[in-house]
């Protein structure tokens, strides 16, 4: 009787338990206040599913003392999964878990975020073909809080990653491009844009290279993948990969005799979870080093070498190269707000009211901050992302 | 007094008479005419280095009659100086792919894949096609 008991409270206990994971795996975190009514949870099964180096590191508990307790990436540790024939990478990524790496950009920011709507087409792909959809109202994807929970693992693993053995990235100013971007929605995909950062075939080619008449163009920006796939850093293997893969085999297609392009046959390499967002982030993060170390900082050396010392400074001109008009729009505005005669400080904020894509990305800096407290007041500091770092 | 609005008026014309990026894409086709009849390369970019000159004496000017803030006319004319920077920075014709694809990829940045090409870039790429014609 006693056993019988047991078993009953047991089994009341497991379906208690089922019941509330279900209820949080059903809650769409990209809509909080249902105003968007996203209901598909399609990505997050693609999510569980994918099979690669940056979705198993999200999954592999933090400690074999600990099972289930992967930092504080991991909430639904009854997920983690093995890999098949991947076991050797786990093990090199389970060591790198362990190290207290500190986030560098909130949760709460990248939920904040994903509130925001972002209508345009988005892609979900299974085995490499890449299905559209209209990514507005009920048809957004629903994510719940373990793909939001990897997404904020990619994204600050990515920028940990690609600092390394450089002047590291400020996350502030990739979470104001990615939030003017896509909001986080990394499976977006169309002719102006795609993926996680609204990639097109230029940025792409200056990393990986290309094929034009026959002839291999390695590109300006292939150093940054060359030196990625050097990292001998495990945490960094997803990247690595991505790196390697890519030097040998351009993501774009077709190759050959014609120059490679974004085409839909590519979406997919750039916006599937798991490679196609460590791909996203790697290309992304690395067009943003490439204009900020060889474009940006020369062209501010040219007027002041000690300017290019003035950090916030070099994002927003980063920042502006990298939006619409190019390095074009960001060396026209260095010359006509004088830099060198006038300080950064002044610089910045002549700036913040001359360059279009600079607004538009302190708007939408201005909406997530909303978002994500109400009450708030919107000061200098916050716009600048300065309460979305975990540590200053 | 009279002398003191003579002057200022004088100056004040003088502002107003620098080069406007009209005027540098009317030099540009002439120097391209010019250029197209060269036979090699290296003569093909004295036509060149002649308007990057041209544009980098009125581009000081203009900072030297506006020290604290460009207006708009200048950076009209910046725009297209340094939308042809990377052509100003070839050295021969083994640089012709990454110059047309740094050329079309400023451009179209933040654009869109195929996105119409603004004249700015179109002038550019006319120089790369003369440049690198064999």
């Amino acid at each position: 009787m006693n056993y019988l008991k047991r078993l009953s409270l047991l089994a009341l206990l497991t379906f208690t338990s089922a019941l509330a994971s279900a209820s949080t795996e059903a809650a769409c975190v990209n809509d909080k206040d249902g105003r968007k009514g996203a209901k598909n949870g399609l990505i997050n099964d693609l999510i569980k599913k994918s099979n690669d180096p940056l979705t198993a590191a999200f999954f592999t508990p933090a400690s074999p003392e600990k099972p289930g307790t992967a930092g504080d990436h991991c909430i639904s540790c009854s997920a983690a999964k093995p890999f098949s024939g991947m076991q050797k990478l786990i093990e090199g990524i389970t060591s790198l878990t362990k190290e207290t790496e500190p986030d560098k950009i909130k949760k709460e920011c990248i939920e904040a975020s994903l509130q925001r709507e972002v209508v345009n087409t988005g892609y979900i792909c299974y085995d490499q073909k890449a299905k559209a959809f209209q990514s507005a109202g009920s048809n957004t994807p629903c994510l719940n809080q373990q793909s939001v929970d990897y997404l904020h693992f990619a994204l600050n693993k990515a920028v940990a990653c690609m600092s390394q053995n450089r002047d590291p990235i400020d996350p502030r100013f990739i979470l104001k491009k990615i939030n003017n971007e896509t909001a986080f929605n990394f499976f977006l995909a169309y002719s102006q844009g795609v993926g996680i950062g609204q990639l097109t075939s230029y940025p792409v080619r200056e990393l990986a290279g290309w094929y034009q008449n026959g002839k291999f163009n390695p590109g300006n920006a292939r150093y940054v993948l060359e030196e990625m796939a050097k990292n001998e850093d495990p945490s960094c293997d997803a990247f690595k990969q991505i790196a390697e893969k890519d030097l040998k085999d351009n993501p774009l297609k077709p190759q050959g005799k014609r120059t490679a392009t974004m085409n839909r046959g590519a979406y997919c390499n750039f916006v599937s979870p798991g490679a196609g967002l460590s791909r996203s982030l790697v290309y992304s993060l690395g067009y943003y080093v490439y204009l900020r170390d060889q474009i940006v900082k020369p062209a501010v050396a040219k007027r002041s070498t000690t300017l290019t010392r003035e950090k916030e400074l070099i994002n927003n001109l980063t920042l502006i190269a990298y939006g619409p008009g190019g390095t074009v729009e960001m060396k026209a505005l260095i010359a006509k707000h004088r830099l060198g005669k006038n300080n950064a400080s002044t610089v910045n904020s002549k700036l913040k009211s001359s360059s279009v894509y600079l607004k538009a990305t302190e708007a939408k800096m201005r909406e997530l901050l909303k978002i994500a407290d109400p009450t708030a007041p919107i000061n200098e500091a916050a716009l600048r992302g300065d309460k979305c770092l975990a540590q200053l | 007094m009279l002398s003191a609005i003579i002057i200022g008026a004088f100056l004040s014309t003088n502002a107003f008479a620098q080069a406007k990026v009209a005027d540098f894409y009317k030099e540009s086709k002439a120097s391209l005419e010019l250029a197209k009849k060269e036979k090699t390369f290296g003569k093909k970019l004295e036509q060149l280095k002649k308007l990057e000159s041209s544009f980098k004496t009125t581009l000081k000017e203009y900072e030297e009659k506006m020290p604290d803030e460009g207006n708009d006319e200048e950076k009209e004319v910046s725009l297209l100086f340094y939308t042809l920077e990377p052509v100003f920075n070839m050295n021969s014709t083994e640089d012709c792919v990454k110059t047309e694809h740094a050329i079309k990829a400023d451009d179209r940045m933040g654009r869109g894949e195929e996105a119409k090409l603004t004249p700015r870039a179109e002038e550019a790429l006319n120089w790369v096609k003369v440049l690198c014609k064999k």
